[in-house]
């Protein structure tokens, strides 16, 4: 019984709009979440609950199932009702400033210390400089300076007065304090001196050694007084700073009580500031410069900014370094980190050039991800987490030591040794949720050991769903809750239905439905487009056709060029006719997200030789491994057919003609051996068909993909060249449920211009090929006379023979 | 600024005593420096040249030129003789100093500058180079002990017969450094000298913008008289005085109502009621703050400094 091609609804799986009770997507009550992804969401559930170690996520799926943006608005739910972590302060550490501390303080109280410290400090620009401006205090001080300069200066005059006495004068010097002689009052002149009589020179010299060892002995006094001196006005200063700073400290300490680390990191700003008074007076006294030096209406302008940028660099001493502000949120944080560098991550240790020389200090140490979402959710993409350098490596040790060390990649590496900060480790309790294509996460675990210590919850996307009734109505809801939240038109309900149509085309398959949403919220903003331009308030089911179409005709130059190539005769593939080893295979072409069908002659030749089946393709490096495994196929069902009480003795080659690109898959397959078959049989083959399909050992035809591709590959060139109604193609049976045709096609093959002929055996294959029975062996074992079949079984004896034939004749010759 | 031009304040610039170069005696010590900083500033306030003059003093050289002459290092209490060449050697080496130190300050406040070193005693080569001034500035102590008598002998002969205005520079201590601009106090009185005072003392708060603070004797007569002519002229600089009438009693202790006033610089003619049965010298002794002393002839026209120095 001859095979009877497929019929017009075979070829395209409409949509029931009986299903449908709605009239535009406004009336739908739209769908907020995540669709035909129970077992990704319940992973999901699972994972973010569970609060043990090494319990981070893998989210896996292909891309445009929405598993970022899913994910994200899963966990910004779920964080919302969980408790908001705690602020993260950096610190200056006053005993050891290269390890600045790291403190935890409530929600909200780091940004309340920042501004209490920094409130504090200028306070104190103004408090201490005030207090030291006191009149008390330059008594003070005054008085001090004063007494040591008083106790020198009567040191001196006591003996200036007593050298007086001696007529010896006592006067400054630019190298020292000199003894003289003098006479009335002024230092005698060289040759006064010398008129004078030898025991009077000798009474001047002795009575100035006498003298030379007093000064000394008072000159030594000095440095002791004035070491005195610095004492008491350090004492001094200390006393007023603190009576200026004293309460202001204490009235923070009492503000920030609970929190201990902070009133220890309060107690000894106290003393630090005591101890450096000298900054704010330096401060105040530049910030009065500033005023006096600058032009009336410029108040402030620096005469030289020298003293105020160091007195601004030793301020920064006492600033706070909020690293992780909580105080906004409401819940735990959720944050995706766009870059996932390894200082992006664990945070890092900037410079600044100050002096021709780059400087750090607490104040510049910034926050990584990992910090900002520590007591939260951290979302990466695997893929630029393992691009960058160190990156992956950094997350999974902060990840096992439960702590985030801020340090640079240097420093990691232990390739520098500059001496630099080594902030305290901030505890981490973070859960990282990495995303990303499935053959990273399958690759992570057959390569990483620590892999599948670390991410033990698996978070798998499908691509996609049932297409049954109640799948339907559930993908039309979500379209409505896609529209809406994209704020485009309403979708009328045939609008709806051919974007499921469409979606189930996405899929490749009749009955599922994609969930690679991306795509088809593109067609939907497209749709609301042309809607717009058409003005309409509703988008119908011609907007979203055309945006279909407009879509296709957009990407689809390569495609209108491979079709030229053949319809002008440059690429040869016959349409009609008939041929003895020569067949019409069918290939897809993928462009990104855009693929097309495209015919291409296989040719097959025969002759004696030792069972080789030669794929040409292979030989040149242009066939891969699974095209191969097709070829190497069909040996096994010529000696299992055949061959089973001779040797097979043929040697045929297989080519695919002006192909110059590579050929991979085993689609091609049953069309090898068809005309592998057409060539030993001599029997030709009708040009009008093309062929698609994988076969086995036994002969069976088995599914492939992108039937629908291929199928309207080969309509096109049979249309461009005028349809005959002899033209059609030869598909595996098993790929009918995955025909969601175009309407161009489907009409075609409703007016019997064009045939879709489901296949299920190489027999039923070669028949419709031919016009010729494929044949079964009788009960004498042989295949029925002028069957397909006996006419291969003939070949092939024939070959067997002659290659027999030939072996003795070349043995007789040898010997 | 040429007289008639418009000030900032908008109102015409008074005709006042034009200075043109202030001459700063050095010696490379911390009290000269003290009179290099006032020197600076005044020169950069009153846009005048400065002349930074370093006196290798004859006193000092005859001294090392004695062989019973002793000398003791402050830095390291060892004893030692002195000689003429070292000495010498250590008097260029401070002129070296002090034209550097000279140097930097005239060029942080873009001032011109000379400098130059004379041999001879310290106060009458001083006085000569003050002829070719209009202001001279001078340490307040000399060399010698005793140091009892806090105004020394240049300071002395400078103010009783320097030809220029004199300004006896005063060390102030370090802590007053921290507080805002002190007062300008000037004495002002119908003495021609007492008027210059006057503007020079306006010229000096404008620049940086110090409060001004008008000393006149308290006399019921003259005092609103002199308050209301002072604030006149003041009103053009865009000043706003205070006015403090000194009685008998306050004038006898001028140096407390220096401070009460926090006064940072003091203007005084020569020809002053102040100093009226007083010495000029004692008057300044007591004072703790630098005193510009307007000696009569400063600012006066004379046709032929001008051009020369115009």
């Amino acid at each position: 019984m001859a095979l009877r091609p497929l019929s017009k609804s075979a070829l395209y799986t409409r949509c029931r709009l009986s299903g449908f009770p709605f009239r535009t997507t406004s009336d739908l009550k739209p769908h907020v979440g995540v669709l035909g992804q129970e077992r990704a969401v319940e992973a999901l559930r699972f994972g973010t609950r569970i609060k043990r170690d090494g319990y981070n996520l893998f989210v896996h799926g292909p891309e445009g199932t929405g598993r970022h943006t899913t994910v994200r608005e899963y966990l910004k739910r779920a964080a919302q009702d969980e408790d908001v972590p705690p602020d993260w302060v950096v610190l200056n550490n006053f005993e050891d400033a290269q390890k600045p501390l790291a403190v935890e303080l409530l929600p909200g109280r780091g940004g309340e210390l920042r501004e209490d410290m920094s409130n504090l400090i200028e306070e104190l620009k103004t408090a201490i400089p005030a207090a030291f401006d006191s009149e008390d205090y330059r008594a003070r001080r005054q008085a001090l300076d004063e007494e040591f300069k008083e106790k020198q200066e009567h040191a001196f005059e006591e003996l200036a007065e007593k050298a007086k006495k001696k007529s010896v004068a006592l006067v400054r010097t630019p190298v020292g304090l000199a003894l003289a002689p003098m006479k009335d009052g002024e230092v005698i002149s060289p040759e006064a001196f010398q008129g004078l009589r030898e025991e009077d020179r000798g009474r001047f010299e002795s009575d100035i050694e006498v003298l030379q060892h007093e000064l000394q002995a008072t000159v030594r006094q000095i440095p002791e007084w004035d070491k005195d001196r610095r004492n008491r006005i350090r004492e001094l200063n200390r006393d007023v700073t603190a009576f200026a700073v004293g309460h202001m400290i204490e009235a923070l300490k009492e503000r920030y009580k609970e929190f201990s680390r902070i009133v220890a990191y309060l107690e000894a700003v106290s003393t630090d500031i005591t101890d450096n008074v000298d900054v704010f007076l330096a401060d105040h006294q530049a910030q009065m410069q500033a005023q006096t030096q600058s032009p009336p209406g410029q108040p402030g302008l620096p005469g030289n900014p020298l003293p105020q940028l160091q007195a601004s660099m030793a301020f920064r001493r006492y600033e706070i370094n909020l690293l992780v502000d909580n105080s906004a949120d409401g819940g735990a944080p959720v944050i995706y980190e766009d870059n996932p560098t390894f200082a992006n991550l664990i945070g890092r240790v900037e410079h600044i050039a100050e002096m021709g020389a780059l400087v750090t200090d607490f104040g510049l140490i910034r926050a990584g991800a990992l910090h900002r979402a520590n007591g939260g959710y951290l979302i990466i993409d695997a893929v630029k987490l393992l691009t960058q350098p160190y990156a992956y490596e950094g997350l999974k040790r902060a990840l096992d030591s439960r702590m985030v060390r801020i340090e640079s990649l240097g420093q990691a590496l232990s390739l520098v040794s500059t001496v630099s900060l080594e902030p305290e480790p901030v505890p981490l309790d973070v859960k990282v949720i990495l995303t990303g294509e499935p053959r990273i996460y399958y690759l992570l675990s057959v390569l990483d050991p620590e892999f599948n210590d670390l991410f033990k919850v698996s978070v798998d996307y499908g691509w996609d769903m049932d297409r049954s009734g109640e799948g339907s109505i559930a993908y039309a809801r979500l379209i409505a809750g896609l529209a809406a939240k994209d704020e485009l038109r309403p979708f009328d309900r045939r609008a709806v239905a051919r974007l499921i149509e469409h979606s189930a085309r996405i899929a490749d398959d009749a009955e599922k439905l994609s969930l690679r949403m991306g795509r088809v919220t593109d067609v939907m903003r497209e749709a609301d487009f042309w809607a717009s331009e058409n003005g309409r308030r509703v988008v119908t089911a011609a907007d979203v056709q055309h945006a279909i179409d407009a879509r296709v005709h957009r990407v689809d130059r390569l495609r209108e060029r491979s079709q030229e190539q053949i319809t002008r005769g440059t690429v040869l593939i016959d349409t009609d006719g008939e041929r003895v080893g020569q067949i019409n295979g069918l290939a897809v072409i993928s462009l990104g997200d855009f693929s097309f069908g495209r015919p291409n002659r296989i040719t097959a030749r025969v002759r004696m030789g030792r069972g080789q089946v030669v794929d040409i393709e292979r030989e040149v490096d242009l066939g891969g491994p699974l095209h191969s495994k097709g070829v190497l196929i069909l040996s096994g069902f010529l000696s299992a057919r055949y061959a089973l009480d001779r040797p097979l003795s043929l040697s045929a080659s297989l080519v695919f003609e002006q192909s110059y690109g590579g050929v991979d898959g085993d689609s091609a397959s049953s069309a090898e051996l068809y005309a592998l078959l057409s060539a030993l049989s001599a029997l030709s083959l009708r040009q009008s068909l093309a062929v698609t399909g994988s076969v086995n050992q036994q002969g069976g035809v088995q599914a492939i993909g992108g039937v629908n591709e291929k199928i309207e590959g080969f309509f096109d060139i049979c249309r461009e060249r005028g349809l005959t109604g002899d033209q059609g193609v030869l598909i595996p049976g098993s790929n009918v449920k995955h025909l969601m045709l175009r309407q161009d096609v489907v009409d075609a093959c409703g007016a019997g211009k064009f045939r879709i002929f489901p296949v299920t055996t190489i027999d039923e294959g070669i028949e419709l090929l031919t016009g010729r029975r494929a044949g079964v062996r009788g009960r004498n074992g042989e295949f029925g006379a002028n069957t397909v079949n006996r006419l291969v079984e003939d070949r092939l004896r024939s070959l067997a023979d002659d290659l027999s034939a030939f072996g003795r004749r070349d043995g007789e010759s040898r010997s | 600024m040429t007289p008639g031009q418009t000030l900032a304040t908008g109102l015409p610039e008074p005709q006042e005593p034009e200075v043109y170069r202030v001459l700063v005696a050095l010696d490379a010590t911390e009290d000269s420096l003290t009179s290099l900083d006032l020197a600076t500033r005044l020169a950069a306030k009153l846009r005048a040249e400065i002349e930074g003059l370093f006196v290798e003093d004859i006193n000092l050289l005859r001294m090392a030129e004695l062989p019973c002459t002793r000398v003791v290092s402050v830095a390291t209490t060892s004893g030692q003789g002195l000689d003429l060449s070292s000495m010498e050697r250590e008097l260029r080496r401070q002129a070296r100093v002090a034209r550097d130190m000279l140097a930097m300050n005239a060029e942080r406040f873009s001032v011109r500058w000379s400098f130059r070193t004379a041999r001879g005693a310290m106060a009458s080569e001083i006085l000569a180079a003050a002829s070719e001034a209009d202001i001279v500035i001078v340490g307040k102590s000399d060399r010698a002990y005793p140091q009892r008598v806090k105004l020394g002998e240049t300071a002395r002969t400078l103010s009783a017969r320097s030809p220029s205005a004199v300004l006896i520079a005063h060390h102030r201590f370090v802590a007053a450094a921290y507080s805002p601009p002190g007062a300008i106090l000037v004495a002002y009185d119908d003495t021609p000298t007492g008027d210059r005072a006057l503007r020079l003392a306006a010229r000096l708060a404008l620049s940086e913008r110090h409060p001004i603070t008008v000393l006149v004797p308290d006399s019921k007569r003259t005092a609103p008289r002199l308050e209301e002519k002072a604030d006149a002229l003041l009103a053009a600089f865009g000043l706003q005085p205070r006015f403090r009438r000194l009685g008998r009693r306050e004038a006898a202790r001028l140096a407390t109502v220096v401070h009460a006033e926090h006064g940072e610089l003091f203007v005084l003619g020569c020809e002053s009621p102040l100093l009226r049965g007083k010495s000029t010298d004692n008057v300044v002794e007591g004072l703790e703050i630098p005193v510009l002393l307007i000696r009569p002839g400063v600012g006066e026209p004379d046709t032929d400094q001008t051009a020369t120095k115009g």
